[in-house]
């Protein structure tokens, strides 16, 4: 049944899974709209030389120079122009030898001068080309102003209305699911300090969060698409690196904060403390020495090939453990009485097993897990094309990343669903544990226990509460005589009376042999001698009906008010000492169990 | 409660600080942008009207009418050489030609045949040469490049109205540098973008999620509509602010806004029902519900067959969604006041109802915008824009916190619940279970009719010891009694104390043999302790067992046979232990 259950669920989750990449594929892959006079760098025939050697992808030193031969189709376009994604170069533009476009001139002098802090932004550029189609061709000069890798750029040439359209198209998936993760990543972050503080100690919210907010920023950051609102598209490349080598710090503080992950502790945390060291020093050393954050990725690279190692790791101990775990179930077969739990706990699973508590933890971590694989696929396109010289971009454009967020995203909305069933369920057991552990067995009433924790709970909150006390008289006597399971009736008889009495008063519970209490709230004690005098008919006829013994009691009654400082432990024994009282007055003779107001 | 509201005040502070960081983040044009400070001169139907300013062309006059045509024209300013010239325009219901210094540049919406035409006549006075037929031209917003030497060139926008009664013929109209006016549009409307955007994924998300788990969890039932509509409301907004062009034609915005504004009412009803699903009153809401959403239906046939244009059924939308929202607001008050709600429903109730409220100020605030009463500027420009924006925003975090609150329940309810399972099955004085553990026990393995050998044990003396050396020693005893049990018999069976002195252990699946085996080294173990220990007491026991298979029945008769045999056996021992001296 289990067995049957659990194959189910992964293969809802992977249907799921697989529903939503195709749905996202499609998504992106249809509909580029372009009007046919956009033409891309491989319509161009871009030729690009460093020193007249032909290039792909390169690496610059600061100050060299790489120039890209654009061949310009011969047609009629209304204001034609070339859209550049520029990294940290100065850009030139030249038609017939003759300069029409520089961008950056001013940042590129600061930064050769050697002034700190100083390199070209990286932006998208638009350069207008009037006389182009005069000479069909075009040179784009670029100088590094700092040690950067310049992978494949987006060269698209065509009037500004199309290119504008056909750029913002291309990127409309990372657009949108990078601010639907920014704004996720903030609802959850929100949230975080609620939670923390109030319901559990751990801090995986908090890097979960975090991890999903990175990636957002991330994904809008690389894929230039912040320009639309920062100023400073100096701090665009900050903010972009900053995300990256943030991730592999998030990632591990998802892993260092997880219960579920004890067997990897020394690992994750010393990779988890390595990468807010790099991270952090990345940024000091941006800032105050002159190493550029963007200019050695590798580094952040390595570690999030480390989080992946140990991803890896977990996942098959992970899976070693259940294999033993389930030889060992075979083998056995019995419960262990130090892990009683089981029995109540299926019995109480109304419509899914127990077992789904643990699962929403282990789909939060899948998703991670995945998002750790699509990021090293990401890497390892960036890498093969640097190896390979891949100058359509495609591949390097980040695509894996953007599903890699988006399934951890939708694991973590599975997790809820499956830890809203898990809640349902604890509620469940708790209350038939409840039922169980707060329950008088021999009464029916609630026990020690259930009442210790009702008059805590006044307590601690400082509420108003009435206490009665009742001394159920004569029950040794009968014991004694008439042997116990007289006694055992003669307390149930008692019980069913108080019961009868002030269950829709208050709390009713035996709390001793023969002591029983009613924990009235608020400022229902007023009513309690109405009550009172109900619960006196109530054993008077019980009397009448009764041969083998008559029940009589003692009680007392207080209210916090009466308490100078309304102490829950005072009015108890406020209540007692009247009820000692009319105990005290029982014995001297006077007419017993229709005692008067005390 | 206290908790929760602190907890909402600071969810509040925080909403308001990100969406004042978001109007903070302020990104500057970098050539001029020119809103037509000088003017349009605006003529109608060949008969000139006069010089107007940008934003109050249409705000004065007459309604215009199918088949109109509104001419505007201004002198384009100089801009910077490396700037790439465009115009930013929204046209409304209109077909549009534009003209710079009488080049035809753009039209839209044309008749093919005759724009042919018209673009080798180069007429452009010539009212006949485009006809109307009647299809549906709906709201295209553009950012149109001109060529680089427009300067000082006048630019002309012949408009033809393609629907009745319209006041605002072309709006947002803005000059300057191409990627300027894409920064400033994006930048205006930022916050209906990503909440837009945030939705439209959120919304798809949950849906997927939530139509699987449907199959086994009722609960996700309620998130299936919610879901729809918050995608649908990210739909609405991204078509409602023209946000749609950067991504997709523009073509289709306006049918999406209107399919979405429809569609809006009945799906406010049923994510209203399933959050609180009553036992009584369901029908009307049905009916409702139904009713609204053949509206919508009857509605976009209607447009499809050309029988009536959305724009002109839209005020039934509007009458509907208005219906649904004070059906809703009302149902969700009384929800609250009847107390039919669980925290969950209560939280999504919330949501509900905090959208709506931002729905209604939305609206309050349109009216006298739009209806000229309160001065445009950037102020209200800023409100129009974003009020409507932040309540689905709310509304899905409601939904999320649900699940944020669950999550982190569940993590404090698995600790709280293993101390109540102690209590529950766990015998308070030696720890090994208890009777109700030992009940459950036997139950299921009478259930799956398993074998099982039932041992009952009884500790001799115990009452003795009790009241010779006090109950401390009794308790030692029972908890190295039970200690001893658990050594033995722990790897093969459960141990339990059902009481006082009695205790017993289930062996499912057992032989005689090793029953036996194993009392016997439970014998050993006590005489060890008996010889080694320097008590004065001694450890003493009796036990007998008995097998399942050796009784009839069924269910708790055959356990009690099983347990009555075995207590019999038991004090058989006993006796001829006594009888033996031991």
């Amino acid at each position: 049944m289990e067995s049957m259950h659990k194959k189910r669920v992964k293969l809802i989750v992977s249907i799921a899974l697989a529903v939503l990449t195709l749905v996202l594929f499609l998504v992106n892959l249809s509909g580029i709209w372009n009007s046919g006079y956009v033409y891309e760098v491989t319509d161009l025939r871009g030729h690009a030389f460093v020193d007249d050697e032909l290039y792909t992808t390169v690496s610059l030193k600061k100050g060299e120079t790489v120039r890209v031969k654009l061949e310009i189709p011969r047609t009629e376009i209304g204001t034609p122009c070339i859209l550049l994604n520029t990294h940290c170069c100065k850009v030139e533009a030249f038609v017939k030898e003759e300069l029409v476009f520089t961008y950056g001139e001013e940042d590129y002098e600061k930064a050769m001068s050697g002034e700190k802090g100083a390199y070209v932004a990286p932006s998208i550029v638009y350069i207008p080309i009037e006389k182009a189609q005069e000479v069909l061709a075009v040179f784009i000069v670029f100088t590094a102003s700092a040690d950067i890798t310049i992978d494949a750029d987006i060269m698209l040439y065509g009037s500004y209305e199309d290119l504008s359209i056909y750029y913002n198209q291309q990127h409309k998936f990372p657009f949108i699911i990078g601010m639907f993760l920014v704004i996720f990543g903030l609802t959850l972050l929100l949230t975080v300090p609620a939670m923390t503080t109030d319901r559990r100690n751990t801090l995986d919210m908090l890097f979960h969060s975090l991890l999903i907010l990175d990636l957002g920023a991330y994904i809008i950051f690389y894929n230039k698409m912040a320009f639309y609102f920062i100023a400073d598209e100096k701090l665009v490349i900050i903010f972009e690196y900053a995300c990256l080598y943030f991730m592999p710090f998030f990632v591990q503080g998802c892993f260092c904060f997880d219960d579920n992950r004890k067997m990897l502790r020394v690992p994750d945390v010393l990779v988890f403390i390595f990468a807010g060291i790099h991270a952090v020093g990345r940024l000091v050393a941006h800032f105050f020495f002159d190493i550029y954050i963007f200019e050695y990725p590798q580094g952040a690279h390595l570690l999030i090939a480390f989080t992946a190692l140990l991803a890896l790791a977990h996942i098959i101990m992970t899976i070693n453990e259940q294999l033993r775990k389930s030889k060992g179930r075979l083998d056995t077969g019995v419960g262990k009485s130090g892990k009683v739990a089981t029995e109540a706990e299926k019995k109480a699973g109304s419509f899914f097993n127990y077992r789904t508590s643990e699962l929403a933890p282990v789909i939060i971590n899948i998703g991670v897990d995945l998002l750790i694989i699509f990021a090293i696929l990401d890497m390892f396109a960036w890498y093969m094309s640097w190896l390979i010289g891949n100058t359509s971009g495609g591949l390097s454009r980040g695509f894996f990343i953007n599903v890699g967020s988006l399934l951890l995203v939708v694991c973590t909305v599975i997790s809820y669903f499956f830890s809203r069933v898990s809640n349902i369920n604890q509620n469940n057991i708790r209350n038939s544990l409840e039922g169980i552990a707060y329950c008088d067995e021999l009464t029916g009433l609630y026990n020690r226990a259930y009442t210790d924790r009702v008059l805590d709970k006044f307590r601690e909150d400082r509420a108003r509460c009435a206490i009665i006390s009742f001394d159920l008289d004569h029950l040794k006597t009968v014991n004694d005589e008439k042997g116990h399971h007289m006694g055992d009736a003669m307390l149930c008889d008692f019980a069913a009376a108080l019961s009868e009495s002030f269950s829709n008063l208050g709390i009713v519970g035996r709390i001793g042999g023969d002591e029983f209490i009613v924990i009235v709230e608020g400022t229902k004690g007023s009513q309690i001698p109405s009550h009172l005098t109900r619960f006196k008919c109530n054993i008077d006829k019980r009397n009448n009906l009764l041969m083998d013994y008559k029940l009589e009691a003692s009680w007392g009654y207080a209210d916090s008010v009466e308490i100078p400082d309304g102490n829950v432990q005072s009015t108890c024994m406020l209540a007692d000492t009247r009820m000692y009282k009319m105990k005290a007055e029982h014995h001297q003779g006077r007419d017993g169990g229709k005692g008067g107001e005390v | 409660m206290r908790k929760d509201i602190t907890f909402l005040c600071f969810l509040v502070v925080l909403v308001t600080l990100g969406i004042t960081v978001l109007f903070t983040l302020s990104k500057p044009a970098e050539y001029p942008v020119y809103e037509f400070d000088e003017g349009w001169d605006v003529s109608l139907n060949t008969k000139y009207l006069g010089r107007y300013s940008n934003d109050s062309i249409f705000l004065e006059g007459d309604l215009l009418n199918t088949g109109d045509v509104v001419t505007i024209s201004a002198v384009l300013p100089k801009l910077d050489d490396e700037a790439v010239p465009a115009i930013q325009l929204t046209s409304m219901y209109c077909a549009y030609d534009i003209y710079l210094d009488d080049d035809l540049i753009i039209r839209k919406n044309g008749n093919e045949i005759d724009s042919s035409l018209n673009d080798s006549e180069n007429d452009i006075g010539d009212m006949d040469a485009w006809q109307f037929d009647g299809r549906y031209i709906g709201i295209d917003h553009r950012i149109i490049s001109l060529p680089y030497d427009s300067a000082g060139k006048r630019l002309k926008i012949v408009l033809r109205v393609c629907k009745d009664n319209l006041d605002t013929p072309i709006t947002d109209l803005l000059y300057g540098a191409g990627k300027d006016l894409d920064v400033i549009f994006v930048h205006k409307r930022a916050v209906p973008l990503t909440v837009g955007a945030f939705l439209i994924i959120f919304g798809m998300i949950f849906f997927i999620i939530a139509i699987v788990m449907n199959i086994w969890m009722p609960f996700a039932r309620s998130y299936l509509w919610t879901s729809v509509l918050c995608a649908l409301i990210g739909v609405m907004l991204h078509s409602r602010y023209y946000i749609s062009y950067l991504y997709m034609d523009a073509t289709y915005m306006s049918i999406m806004f209107y399919i979405c504004i429809f569609l809006i009412g009945p799906l406010l009803l049923l994510s209203s029902m399933e959050i609180c699903r009553p036992v009584k009153g369901r029908i009307p809401y049905y009916i409702l519900t139904g009713l609204t959403v053949l509206v919508a239906i009857v509605a976009v046939v209607l447009h499809f067959t050309g029988v009536a244009y959305l724009y002109t059924i839209s005020p039934i939308s509007y009458a509907t969604s208005s219906i649904a929202i004070i059906v809703v607001m009302i149902k969700s008050i009384l929800d609250f006041k009847g107390g039919r709600l669980d925290e969950t429903a209560k939280m999504n109730t919330i949501g509900l109802v905090v959208n709506n409220t931002f729905v209604m100020i939305s609206m309050v605030f349109a009216v006298p915008y739009y209806g000229g009463l309160i001065p445009h500027n950037q102020f209200t420009e800023m409100i129009i824009n974003n009020i409507y924006a932040i309540g689905p925003v709310l509304f899905s975090f409601f939904q999320l916190a649900n699940f944020f609150i669950n999550a982190s329940d569940t993590y404090a309810n698995a600790k709280e619940n293993s101390g109540l399972i102690k209590m529950a099955y766990e015998d308070g004085l030696t720890g090994i279970a208890n009777r109700a553990k030992v009940d459950d026990y036997m139950n299921k393995l009478e259930n799956d009719e398993v074998d099982y050998c039932y041992i009952s044990l009884d500790l001799n003396g115990l009452k003795a010891v009790n009241d010779k050396y006090g109950h401390a020693t009794g308790d030692i005893m029972l908890k190295y009694f039970s200690g001893t049990l658990m050594t033995v018999f722990e790897d093969i069976g459960l141990c339990g104390r059902m009481g006082g002195d009695e205790f017993i252990v289930i062996i499912p699946e057992s032989t005689e043999v090793e029953v036996m085996q194993r009392i016997a080294r439970l014998h050993d173990r006590l005489m060890d302790f008996n010889t080694t220990s320097l008590n004065a007491w001694q450890i003493m026991s009796a036990a007998g067992y008995a097998f399942r298979h050796e009784t009839e029945g069924a269910g708790s008769e055959r356990i009690h046979q099983t347990y009555l045999l075995a207590d019999k056996r038991m004090y058989d021992n006993k006796t001829y232990q006594y009888a033996n001296g031991q």
